[in-house]
């Protein structure tokens, strides 16, 4: 009646129930409860398993059942061997490290699960799809190579390009044209010879892209672990504030600020403020309020847009003085004197400038002040409410 | 066009469900263990002078811990529907016991997130809170497992492998352990606290 793995299953059980007995009365405090509600469970788990090995007659095949040789469950082909798993395997570990890392290696690591499991999927379908393992083999080339193909291609391509960019800025600024045509020339000779020979055979012509490819990757990544060469930043006001004291054009490493500066605004710039110089008289208007004023009015915390229009007959540039603030910082009085302006404005240029006081006029030891470096005696003040 | 055999028809092996069985049963000796090492703790502390398990300002909300007890009864019986119903072939039975069993697992799930916030207890709150939330936490996921389960089973049966019972079966044996094992959690936890 009882099955042998049921019988060892019950066996088990009765030993177990006993030695909760046993362990229950002998031993008390918190370390009786631990060893007796911990007994109690090997002894639910142990009827259980009996419980199942009865059920399932232990998985065995019966005696009398026809071509159990051929039919039963142990008789059955083993599944194929499969990288899947593994794939999946390194996915979860690239998800699991990305949580605590960084988000691109989370990212992968989706991508790599959700590749893996869609592989998985199909293999194991294209496995049942007949008796003959070659027949499921195209199945399953027939199902995913539509969408491997054109993956691993647009992958391959994008590494090789990376690689490349890698390169073009590892190496000097002016070697670069020149490997880039040596490059291109190789590419094409390669080319016209395999063109040129279509006796040659397939694997030879792989076998040399292959090499290429590899060649440039590789590089790549040497290239991309020494990183890439020193390329200055290009100045600008906001990083060399200094020039907004200077009347002209900057000089020295900031010479390159008022290179090529827009002469001109869209028509469709919104401003609040207009700012004019005219034969050495600068004048504001607002939008909305009628007549020049020297005082405007401005909202804090939020971007104003200033146009600055030059009638004078020489270059100028428009600088706003955003006051004067001292703070504390380890015991010491630190000044900050915060100031912005455009680039080189030509005789009937103009520029915009988008400004943001974050404080009130209140708050500054020194007025908000619009002015032109070189044109003496002309301001605007700037209130901040 | 090829005209090749059919692959062999795969035999009833009972892998399934002879594989859930043996992780519910592993499941149910990580719980039994968590739930003497919380005896053990409990034991412990009570045991010493003027000494404290549950912190006083923590309140058990006996209500949902309650409807999560009472919600078990008829999930059972929703699951031994599902295995019912798919034996007759009745697939709109069997996707409406499935779906329930999911809906009521995310019932229990939603009163497990209630019973968080309104204890209060912090992982810090020395063995105690370590212990809560290790137990309960353990549930918690074998839960969510429960619920992605009844979600698989309900997928593959509706997606037309009507024949594959054995899974519905798994499925059954899967929410009567966790049946048992909120059981024996309801009653340390929440009712002996």
């Amino acid at each position: 009646m009882f099955t042998t793995g049921s019988k060892f299953f019950l066996g088990a059980t009765v030993l177990s129930i006993v030695a909760t007995i046993v362990v229950g009365v002998t031993i008390g405090g918190g370390a009786g409860w631990q060893a007796a509600v911990g007994l109690a469970t090997t002894v639910v788990v142990f009827a259980f398993l009996a419980g199942i090995n009865y059920f399932v007659r232990d998985g065995n095949v019966p005696s009398m059942q026809q071509n159990a040789a051929a039919q039963s469950a142990a008789a059955q082909p083993p599944a194929a061997n499969s990288m899947w798993p593994l794939v999946a395997a390194l996915g979860a570990g690239l998800v699991v490290v990305g949580t605590v890392s960084k988000p691109l290696v989370f990212k992968i690591g989706v991508v790599v699960l959700l590749a893996a499991a869609v592989e998985w999927m199909v293999q194991g379908f294209s496995e049942r799809a007949s008796a003959d393992a070659a027949y499921n083999n195209t199945v399953r080339k027939r199902i995913l190579n539509p969408l491997e193909f054109p993956l691993l291609a647009g992958g391959g391509l994008g590494l090789i390009v990376y690689s490349f960019s890698r390169i073009m800025l590892w190496i000097d600024k002016s070697g670069g044209p020149v490997i880039f045509v040596v490059v291109g020339a190789l590419v094409l000779v390669g080319g016209f010879l395999f063109a040129s020979r279509p006796s040659l055979k397939k694997s030879l012509i792989a076998g040399v892209c292959a090499i290429g490819a590899l060649g440039i990757i590789s590089t790549g990544a040497v290239m991309a672990i020494d990183g890439q060469r020193h390329i200055p930043e290009y100045p600008t006001t906001l990083s060399d504030p200094a020039v907004c004291n200077e009347e002209g054009e900057a000089t020295g490493e900031a010479a390159e600020i008022d290179e090529k500066a827009s002469q001109s605004v869209a028509a469709k710039a919104s401003f609040a403020v207009t700012v004019s110089l005219r034969d050495g008289k600068l004048t504001a208007t607002e939008l909305g309020l009628e007549g020049e004023r020297t005082v405007v009015t401005v909202s804090r915390s939020n971007a104003t847009n200033i146009m600055f229009r030059n009638f004078d007959s020489h270059e100028h540039r428009f600088t706003v003085r955003m006051g004067s603030f001292t703070t504390t910082e380890n015991g010491t009085a630190v000044t900050t004197k915060p100031l912005v302006c455009t680039q080189l404005v030509d005789h009937d240029g103009e520029q915009m400038l988008t400004v943001v006081f974050p404080k009130t006029s209140t708050a500054s030891d020194e007025p908000f002040i619009i002015e032109v470096p070189g044109v003496e005696g002309q301001q605007i003040e700037v209130v901040v409410p | 066009m090829l005209s090749l055999p059919a692959a062999p028809a795969a035999q009833p092996r009972r892998q399934l469900f002879v594989g859930t069985a043996l992780a519910c049963s592993a499941g149910a000796a990580l719980f039994g263990s968590m739930l003497a090492l919380w005896l053990r703790f409990r034991t412990d502390a009570l045991s010493i002078a003027d000494g404290v398990w549950m912190p006083e300002t923590v309140k058990v909300p006996e209500v949902a811990a309650n409807v999560m007890f009472i919600a078990f009864l008829p999930i059972c019986v929703l699951a031994q529907w599902a295995v019912y119903a798919a034996r007759r072939d009745d697939k709109h039975g069997t996707a409406l016991a499935l779906s329930l069993v999911a809906l009521l697992g995310f019932a229990v799930l939603n009163a497990q997130a209630f019973v968080y916030s309104q204890m209060h207890v912090a992982v810090s709150d020395g063995a105690f809170g370590s212990m809560f939330y290790a137990v309960t936490g353990v549930f918690t996921l074998l839960l969510l497992l429960g619920i992605g389960f009844s979600l698989i089973t309900a997928f593959r049966y509706l997606g037309g492998r009507t024949g594959d019972r054995e899974i519905v079966s798994a499925h059954a044996l899967y929410w009567y352990f966790l049946s048992v094992a909120f059981v024996a959690l309801w009653l340390v936890i929440y009712v002996t606290k």
